[in-house]
């Protein structure tokens, strides 16, 4: 039972400060990001596991996070509020090659990060070329180019 | 029409239906599976704490033994043995030495005043205030084996009290 409650409430432990820390927090995946998930994954270790380390209560805690996630996301497609709580909603952040920029510095995204995203995806120069960018749920830039870029 | 959207899609992208119904066939059975995992746990049967996870045991002199059902290898547990309060200052608690074998006995509370050891088993000694009164003996131990695991206790010349555990790795 102690291994179930355990996953339980660090699972949504997890899940309520990570969905806090908002979109933009581990979407990146810099260095200092990379650092920080290990710090949270060794952080988090001690309270899963407790004393028993034994393959059983391995198994256990796995087990139940994977099957908290799927009942989640079955939740979720059932209840679109609870879907808007859990995984948050998309943010455009750029219109007609306007910046809105009161949304993105709330969402802690500059231009850079849309150039950026412009750049990977679509080979674009200039932020007059985007018809929309998008903030999506996952923390990702989406850009939706305007037709003809060069315009 | 069926069949040749799902060539079509096949001869694109690789797609198989018949092979992605039965691999959803499956984790739907792993979901239940695995829901039945997590019910027994909570429950207590694959140790670890939970309604059905102690039993306990009382022999023909009032003493008795509360012990984890089922314990999982190396991880701490208990086996507390409740003494009566009887007429003697000194319990003298036997224990068998096939269960001693199979635990690393952690700590034994209160601690013993000698040790002895004897046939198939060790005589731990401990003393109680006048007038006796009755006490509890906890041990905590970590399985060393898997498995079933059978173990007897008793108290000084009374019937010993058997019980077992079930050991997960």
């Amino acid at each position: 039972m102690e291994s179930v409650l355990r996953a339980a409430v660090i699972y949504i432990g997890l899940l309520v400060i990570m969905r806090f820390a908002g979109k933009r927090s581990l979407a990146q995946i810099t260095t200092f990001d990379f650092v920080l998930l290990l710090i949270i994954g060794e952080a988090s270790q001690q309270a899963l596991l407790g004393q028993d380390f034994s393959v059983t209560n391995a198994l256990l805690v796995v087990i139940t996070l994977v099957m908290l996630d799927i009942g989640l996301s079955l939740v979720k497609r059932r209840s679109k509020t609870l879907d808007k709580l859990l995984e948050d909603v998309p943010l455009v952040i750029v219109e007609d090659g306007m910046v809105l920029k009161e949304r993105m510095a709330k969402a802690r995204v500059d231009e850079q990060d849309v150039l950026t995203a412009a750049r990977h995806l679509h080979g674009i120069e200039r932020l007059d070329q985007i018809r929309y960018a998008v903030l999506e749920r996952s923390g990702g830039i989406s850009i939706i180019p305007k037709q003809g870029k060069g315009a | 029409m069926r069949k040749q959207a799902n060539e079509q899609r096949s001869k694109l992208f690789g797609d198989d239906a018949s092979f992605q119904q039965n691999q959803f066939r499956a984790e739907r059975i792993s979901w239940v599976v695995m829901t039945i995992v997590i019910v027994s746990a909570l429950a207590g049967l694959l140790g670890g704490g939970g309604p059905f996870a102690r039993d306990s045991k009382t022999g023909i002199d009032s003493s008795s033994v509360s012990y984890d059902r089922f314990a999982r290898h190396s991880s701490p547990m208990t086996l507390d043995v409740n003494v009566g309060s009887g007429s003697e200052r000194q319990v003298r608690l036997r224990l068998s030495d096939e269960y001693l074998t199979a635990m690393n006995v952690k700590s034994i509370t209160p601690a013993p005043t000698s040790t002895a050891l004897g046939d198939k088993q060790q005589i731990l000694v401990f003393d109680r205030s006048a007038p006796p009164v009755a006490v509890t003996i906890r041990f905590q131990v970590e399985p060393m084996v898997f498995g079933l695991q059978r173990g007897w206790v008793a108290i000084d010349n009374a019937a010993p009290i058997s019980f077992a555990h079930f050991i997960y790795p």
